[in-house]
């Protein structure tokens, strides 16, 4: 690849060189016309020639300038999609791991405080880099998701309650019927899609 | 006020006491009502501070904060009295208030 572009910067170097050769020797040896046939003679106007020299080398600055700026801008853009594609497979195995029966209650809220506060915290980037709107529904459905998910793992009923079908604690352990696991899966699936959108809005952007 | 943390566990618990140590009915019962019997007989508020534990159970906080309306105290005086602190998940605050609400439905 560098030998390619090495190549291409030869070939564009020996392109440009060859006029402003013949235009240097023109002046050089004070004959700035020259002639194709009998009766056709053209003449150069230097003033022009530098003209074009100073327009060809700004437009070659200002596109390095903008390339830059792009390459910049795509650099950026990939590292924060990496931080939520990093985030949602963490979050997918924690989630997993707190979802067995037996699982201690304050090591199931610790897990979800830890990553609703990641999550939080990567959302506010997003937003702060010009990645995500403000009000980005994607973004607000990712974090009801995950609030969803913290009452599906440890919202057991209240006393009296008739709801006896989702999740258990029994000395500080959690414990779940197979409807609650199943709903669980589900949420955790809905989670992945979720970030999955997200990814493609800040894929789509326009930074401001 | 009372800080969760300090003042009751760094490692919030189930719902009930039957289920397991430092549950919401047990804050409940030692130390958020009595509290907030003296707020109101001071006419003050009641600061709760849920900052610096390992995190909350929703049952933990359903239980503690609706259940002080379901024993005897009406949604709007509890959310007038109340004032929660929650700056490392602010969500958390909107959460109870919606629990308050709903303490009876």
């Amino acid at each position: 690849m560098i030998k390619i572009e090495l190549i291409a910067g030869y070939i564009i170097a020996f392109l440009l060189g060859l006029p402003f050769g013949f235009f240097v020797y023109s002046i050089a040896v004070n004959d700035l016309g020259f002639q194709v046939a009998k009766e056709i003679t053209y003449q150069i106007d230097p003033w022009n020639v530098i003209s074009l020299l100073i327009s060809v080398i700004l437009a070659v600055i200002v596109l390095r300038k903008l390339n830059k700026s792009d390459e910049n801008d795509k650099a950026e853009r990939e590292l924060i999609i990496n931080y939520f594609n990093a985030f949602n497979s963490e979050f997918t195995d924690k989630l997993g791991e707190v979802s067995k029966d037996g699982t201690a209650l304050s090591y199931t809220a610790n897990i979800l405080k830890r990553y609703g506060v990641r999550l939080e915290t990567l959302l506010k980037l997003a937003i702060e880099q010009g990645f995500l709107r403000e009000e980005s529904e994607n973004g607000e459905n990712l974090l009801r998701k995950v609030r969803n998910i913290r009452t599906l793992l440890t919202d057991t009923p209240a006393k009296g309650s008739l709801v006896d079908d989702g999740v258990k604690v029994i000395k500080g352990k959690l414990f779940f019927s197979e409807k609650q696991k199943d709903k669980i899966a589900y949420a955790v699936y809905d989670i992945n899609c979720s970030i999955f959108l997200l990814v493609v809005e800040i894929n789509r952007s326009l930074r401001k | 006020m009372i800080s969760i943390a300090r003042d009751f566990s760094v490692a919030p618990g189930p719902r009930l006491i039957e289920e397991g140590e430092f549950s919401g009915e047990d804050f409940r019962n030692r130390i958020l009502a009595p509290k907030y019997t003296e707020a109101i007989q001071a006419n003050a508020k009641l600061v709760v501070n849920l900052d610096g534990t390992l995190g909350y159970g929703t049952s933990f906080l359903e239980e503690a904060f609706g259940g002080l309306v379901r024993i005897g105290n009406s949604p709007d005086e509890v959310k007038s009295r109340l004032e929660i602190i929650s700056t490392e998940e602010p969500y958390l605050i909107e959460d109870i208030t919606e629990y308050i609400e709903k303490a009876n439905d």
